[in-house]
This record gives structure tokens, C-alpha cells and sequence, in this order.
């Protein structure tokens, strides 16, 4: 008995960061999604392609600017627990892909978002890169499990739909 | 300086290219965020100093990179990509590059 107990014991801290990562790490992603959907339904008249070309640009406009946004998501303890696990089987890592999944979302809602504040309608080109950042706690001498974005696209204002004149342009 | 990074840019004629321009840095958060960014690994969510860290070197290397463009005597930059490498743990390199140009407006 006794040594059960202390068994568990020796495990607490391990137990504790488990269930700090259900319960908190889970709520953080729930409200994540929560506010993307929110926030995507604002900007979702703005048109967003990774083409190299302006669709249906308008003749008499600001000109265009390149928008940049960043962004820096973490994993928490459970999913990298979990992570970890599942890359000793191999297969698919769900935390991970919901992780990535938020990340770029994030990122491209972001410029979006910029869009709609420098009163631009439309963004081209958009590039999805990762960052590499190398993050290391020097506390718990841990590579830090986390997904750096960096996502760029060129903001334009694009005209009612003028055929002759787009394809002028374009 | 308008910059874009598509090939072309609306309402303008690329008159003249004056060939590539670029500009990088290198930079890292001080460990006492390193360790604040490994406290949030536990339960997850947003890095801001990671993401704080990133809007800042990308600030600095389109900078240099404009600074570069301005040198040549180019008015706008398109074409313009970024990349990132990391050199050692808490610390990465940003890179941005693009060509100069000389744009004029459309019908001038």
C-alpha cells in the first residue's frame, strides 16, 4: 500500500501537467476556434488568392501594398505527451494537425484583417510560410513544440466587374 | 516605395529593373522569455514574444531591404519573398529579398 502510494506520488508531477493540458490546454483551443470562426465571418467579403495576378483589379485605386502577419502557436503539454507516443508508432499526429490547422488560420486572418483596416477588398498572392524560430527553454532544457507562421499577400481593391478592362490589366 | 510581392503592381508600367534587393537579421528573445514561452508550452496557446520576436525581425529586414532598393534608385519593390533559417536554439534569421524596380503610372 505504502508503496503504491508512493509510486503515484512520484508521478504527480507528470499527472498534474496531464491534467493541465486536458483541461486548460483543451479550453484554450476550443476558444481559439471560437474566435476564428467569429472573426472570419467579419472579414469574409475579402477575397484571398495565392495567384501571382490581380483578379479583376479596379482601374482607379490606392495602389496595392504588401501585407505581412506573423504568428506563434503553442502546444501544450497533453498533445505533445500524446505527440510523443504516437512518433514512437507512427501515423498520424491529430493533435498536431489541429495545431498547424490554427496556426494558419490564424496567420491569414490576420492579413485579412489588415486588409479590412487599410480599406482594401481583395488580397493576392498569399504565401503561407513556417518560421523558424528554435525555441528553447533554458529552465527545463526543452526544444519548446510550438508552429511559427509567417504569412505574406499583396492587398489591391478590386472594381465592380468590368471584363474588358480586367483583362486589359491583367 | 510601394512594395508588393506579385510580379506586377496595378495601375503601373515597370519601366526599368534594377535587379535584386535584400536585406536580413538575426535576432533572439532574452532567456527570461524563453523560459516565459516554455511555462505556456504546458497549456498551450499563443507565443507572444515568439510572435513579437518575428514582427520585429521582419521589420528590420524590409527595411534593409528598402534601404538597399533606395540605394539603386528604385521607387517600388515587387516580386518581394520572405524566408527563415534558425541558426541556434532561441535565436533565427529572417530574410527578405525582392527586385527593384521603377514603376510609372498606368498611361503616362
Amino acid at each position: 500500500m505504502e508503496a503504491l502510494f508512493g509510486l503515484a506520488f512520484a508521478f504527480l508531477p507528470a499527472l498534474f501537467l496531464l491534467g493541465l493540458g486536458t483541461f486548460v490546454g483543451r479550453s484554450i483551443e476550443r476558444k481559439h476556434f471560437s474566435d476564428l470562426k467569429r472573426r472570419e465571418a467579419a472579414v469574409s467579403h475579402i477575397l484571398a488568392t495565392q495567384m501571382k495576378t490581380f483578379h479583376q483589379p479596379k482601374s482607379k485605386a490606392p495602389p496595392s501594398m504588401m501585407l505581412v502577419s506573423e504568428v506563434v502557436i503553442s502546444s501544450d503539454y497533453l498533445k505533445s505527451f500524446l505527440g510523443a507516443i504516437q512518433n514512437f508508432f507512427g501515423g498520424e499526429i491529430y493533435g498536431f494537425q489541429t495545431l498547424l490547422e490554427r496556426a494558419r488560420r490564424e496567420a491569414l486572418l490576420r492579413i485579412k484583417e489588415q486588409a479590412l483596416e487599410r480599406g482594401y477588398d481583395a488580397i493576392c498572392c498569399v504565401r503561407l510560410n513556417t518560421a523558424e524560430i528554435g525555441g528553447h527553454d533554458p529552465a527545463r532544457k526543452k526544444t519548446i513544440v510550438m508552429v511559427s507562421l509567417l504569412a505574406s499577400g499583396t492587398a489591391y481593391r478590386r472594381g465592380s466587374v468590368e471584363p474588358v478592362l480586367a483583362e486589359a490589366i491583367t | 516605395m510601394i512594395v508588393v510581392n506579385t510580379d506586377a503592381i496595378p495601375g503601373h508600367r515597370i519601366v526599368e529593373v534594377k535587379g535584386i534587393v535584400q536585406g536580413n537579421t538575426v535576432r533572439a528573445k532574452h532567456a527570461g522569455r524563453d523560459i516565459a514561452a516554455g511555462l505556456k508550452n504546458l497549456v498551450g496557446g499563443e507565443l507572444k514574444g515568439y510572435t513579437e520576436l518575428l514582427t520585429e525581425s521582419r521589420q528590420e529586414a524590409v527595411n534593409r531591404m528598402l534601404n538597399h532598393a533606395q540605394q539603386l534608385g528604385a521607387n517600388a519593390i515587387v516580386s518581394v519573398r520572405f524566408t527563415t533559417s534558425s541558426i541556434t536554439s532561441g535565436a533565427s534569421e529572417l530574410y527578405a529579398y525582392g527586385t527593384a524596380v521603377t514603376v510609372v503610372p498606368e498611361g503616362s
